[in-house]
């Protein structure tokens, strides 16, 4: 799963975060599209994109159906955790490549456990035969947007699962847009975990402010690095 | 057991483990007071001698505790360790069942009279213990050792004396633990003046045990250390001459 670009929204629907993972080269796993051809948004385009999305957002928890919300207690919305996605695997790297730690997070990885999904009536997933585009909301509000460039093979539906409540999620097991949802949520989480540290613990940082850090900037690029 | 028994500890180390706060926790408390301080001040030197005088405090009392620790002869504080470990034990068996323990208790309170036993005849240790440092270098030599290693777990990365400059010396921490998460490539000068904590915390031990000096944090990056900090200490020329005279000879 390639992520071309990450974003974070404010709860009021500011982009406080942009960056953007294209290279010039040819994907390798995916050789017909290059990565030059899309991408041409400017800050402004983006601010756009990003207000767009959160009032989607807000509209698309209006929608949800109600017999879903009146089913919300019987919804599992634990992401289960998938191990050392966007960090490196003891197992397989080399003891002088680790880094040594990360953060204030002890262990060899962010976090081990199953987590729990704000996100109970936002959007969640948006599929397109370009690009797909993953969102995590923390429980404060704050939007985490993840754009991948692997497309669901054609058959699962993209149109179907735009709103979807993280329902499908928990009962398609195994499928593999349920498998991309889920390693994008713990990448995501990630990232919540490294904005925690950089960004939340920086004395300089105003509150709902676009983040200009360099150190953050580094850990978020070291995420996407290790994401195979 | 009492949710926090932070005011009943011994001074002496004790237990398993060493005693450890989150590090989120106190990096989260550290950007608050540093957030606060900035506020408060006028001007970036009034920030930093504000929260100079923060660490100061604190190393008053690190240079008191730790010295405290380091003249108590081994075999006590071990003794003292196991203690901790059966009290800690027998307090949680007391809470759950306090009838049927008796010969736990029994074992313990011998053993609690056996140290005070102990304790008590610290007297003839006394020529044992260990002395006041005297020397620059060896009261260096204890804070890039011993004071780093009770606040942060390990000793600082390095030790150096200036070229060509009695007064000046540098102690090295290539991650430094409270400011980990603050830039220093975005504002060299705000970066250098969070460090000002620390810089008091060794201003304070030195300056309490007849070392005064001046203390200032410098941002000094590496390829693989972006946040390495320089902690340069520059001793006052009295403490030089005071050396000279007296270890020079010798």
């Amino acid at each position: 799963m390639g992520i071309e670009a990450i974003l974070i929204i404010n709860k009021s629907g500011g982009l406080i975060y942009h960056r953007s993972f294209t290279s010039p080269q040819v994907d390798p796993s995916n050789p017909t599209i290059t990565s030059t051809t899309k991408h041409t948004l400017n800050s402004n385009d983006l601010l756009i994109l990003a207000s767009t999305l959160h009032s989607v957002f807000a509209i698309s928890s209006q929608i949800t159906p109600k017999a879903l919300q009146l089913s919300q207690s019987n919804i599992n919305y634990t992401i289960p955790y998938h191990p050392y996605v966007g960090v490196a695997n003891p197992q397989t790297t080399p003891k002088n490549n680790m880094p040594t730690k990360y953060g204030s997070f002890k262990g060899d990885d962010y976090f081990k456990e199953p987590f729990h999904n704000w996100n109970k009536s936002g959007l969640k997933q948006l599929s397109t035969d370009q690009f797909t585009m993953y969102i995590y909301q923390t429980m404060t509000g704050l939007k985490f947007v993840a754009i991948s460039s692997s497309v669901l093979p054609s058959g699962t539906g993209s149109g179907e699962n735009n709103n979807n409540a993280g329902a499908n999620t928990v009962n398609i097991n195994g499928s593999q847009y349920n498998m991309g949802s889920q390693i994008a949520d713990n990448l995501l989480r990630k990232v919540y975990c490294v904005y925690s540290d950089y960004v939340m613990k920086d004395p300089f940082y105003s509150l709902e402010m676009p983040i200009k850090s360099d150190l953050f900037d580094d850990r978020v690029k070291s995420l996407i690095d290790h994401l195979l | 057991m009492p949710a926090s028994r932070i005011y009943d500890h011994s001074l002496l180390p004790h237990g398993k483990t060493q005693q450890e706060v989150s590090l989120s926790v106190m990096t989260l408390l550290y950007q608050e007071m540093i957030q606060r301080l900035y506020k408060q001040s006028d001007s970036i030197e009034h920030f930093q001698s504000k929260l100079n005088d923060v660490g100061y405090r604190l190393g008053v009392n690190v240079l008191e505790l730790l010295n405290y620790r380091a003249s108590v002869p081994v075999s006590i504080i071990s003794k003292a360790k196991d203690l901790g470990n059966t009290m800690s034990n027998s307090n949680t068996v007391i809470t759950n069942n306090s009838t049927s323990n008796a010969p736990t208790t029994s074992s313990n309170a011998s053993t609690l009279s056996n140290f005070i036993d102990e304790f008590n005849s610290l007297g003839k240790d006394i020529p044992r213990m260990k002395r006041r440092d005297l020397q620059i270098i060896d009261i260096l030599q204890f804070i890039h050792g011993t004071v780093w290693s009770y606040l942060f777990g390990h000793v600082s990365s390095d030790l150096v004396k200036a070229q060509g400059n009695e007064t000046e010396y540098r102690i090295i921490d290539n991650e430094p633990q409270w400011t980990q998460f603050i830039s220093g490539a975005r504002n060299q000068l705000h970066y250098e003046s969070c460090n000002y904590m620390l810089c008091g915390v060794i201003q304070g031990f030195l300056k309490e045990s007849g070392f005064p000096c001046d203390v200032s944090a410098h941002w000094q990056p590496s390829d693989e250390q972006p946040q390495r900090i320089v902690f340069l200490i520059q001793f006052h020329q009295q403490v030089v001459a005071r050396e000279q005279l007296r270890y020079s000879r010798a």
